[in-house]
């Protein structure tokens, strides 16, 4: 047990008061996540009806958004703001990893296509034949 | 041990004491929340790249996913939204109990977890509720490609709606997100358990919420990003 508890970070006797509750934070960040995806929402619908842009601009758009919504997860919600930056940076070297894995992979799939556009014989089996 | 604390605390990479100023269990959940992202992420990157290989076939979600519980008609988006918000719910609940916790409010944090642990079987149900409409599909159905019958919905081998891995990457993203949210109910139980039991009140601290807390949020985080690759886009 000793090896756990050598670093206890709320340490409180069984005696003292309980302090009163402090969650204006806790809901703010609700509220920003909540509106956050209604504005995802209701600019899908908004599109549905008037369309007004194309999906590929919608598509930056609502991956801009979840960024946003990442981050406040990641940095209220996980309480990583209150970390140390070296440990931020641990973690966030990571992260470079996924952006090349994505670059990557949507190069690799764009190509794909190419491929199978230009050598039909090559078209996987279990694709429907013709475009519906 | 005071002394130790004190030696191991000039040296903070000499072992005996926990870097960057984070307990061990916490510092080893992050890596792993981070190792998992890893695997989320390829499985959704997977997604977007089989996706951009077939974009004549991929269907459009909104006339896949348009089912209500209890409401006839094609309404695209609000299931769905109405499960991301359940789980944002449970996650405000979630720092609600931490955030108890850090205040030694016994009570607070088995109200708190309570309602956690409320908030994720809802959304299992939801999420069941999303695949037997995904597996037993519309009335029409659609013409196989060998023309021998009518598939309707989806199964690991045909599905109505597009290409096979169209339903085999639903099935593999929201089945693996599906089981960490069915573990993550399990840990919230268990602490709620020790919790009950008053284990965390002995201990003289509440960091095991914090640590199941760290995992509940990154089950939500996922499903963001779920959300917009799957339903969104």
């Amino acid at each position: 047990m000793e090896l756990y508890d050598n670093f206890q970070p709320h340490l409180h006797r069984a005696e003292d008061a309980i302090p009163p509750a402090k969650t204006w934070w806790i809901w703010k960040v609700f509220w920003i996540l909540l509106a956050v995806t209604a504005v995802e929402v209701g600019v899908a619908y908004a599109n549905y009806e008037l369309a007004f842009t194309s999906k590929q601009v919608l598509k930056y758009f609502y991956i801009g958004l979840t960024i946003v919504k990442a981050y406040y997860i990641i940095f209220s919600y996980m309480h990583l703001g209150d970390e140390k930056k070296s440990f931020r940076l641990t973690l966030g070297i990571l992260v470079i990893l996924m952006v090349y894995f994505i670059v990557l992979m949507m190069i690799e799939g764009l190509y794909q296509e190419d491929v199978r556009l230009i050598f039909p014989e090559y078209l996987i089996s279990d694709m429907p034949a013709a475009a519906h | 041990m005071a002394h130790a604390q004190t030696v191991a605390a000039q040296k903070p990479w000499s072992g005996g004491d926990a870097p960057f100023n984070i307990s061990w269990g916490k510092m080893m959940m992050w890596f792993f929340l981070v190792s998992d992202a890893l695997t989320f992420s390829s499985l959704l990157i997977y997604y977007g790249a089989t996706r951009n290989m077939n974009r004549e076939f991929w269907p459009n979600p909104d006339e896949v996913y348009n089912h209500f519980p209890m409401v006839e008609g094609h309404i695209p988006l609000a299931f769905v939204s109405l499960m991301t918000f359940i789980l944002i719910m449970s996650s405000v609940t979630m720092v609600l109990a931490v955030e108890a916790g850090h205040r030694f409010d016994k009570k607070g944090v088995i109200k708190w977890m309570i309602w956690t642990i409320i908030g994720g079987f809802i959304f299992l149900g939801s999420q069941a509720y999303e695949w037997y409409h995904f597996i037993h599909g519309t009335a029409d159905g659609k013409v196989l490609e060998n023309g021998m019958g009518i598939i309707h919905g989806a199964n690991m081998t045909e599905n109505q709606y597009g290409p096979k891995q169209f339903a085999n990457l639903f099935f593999l993203i929201t089945g693996f997100h599906g089981t960490h949210v069915f573990s993550g109910v399990i840990l919230n139980i268990i602490v709620l358990f020790m919790t009950i039991k008053g284990v965390f009140h002995r201990r003289g601290h509440y960091e095991m919420v914090e640590k199941v807390g760290l995992y509940w949020h990154f089950v939500d985080l996922v499903w963001v990003f779920v959300f917009t690759f799957f339903y969104l886009i």
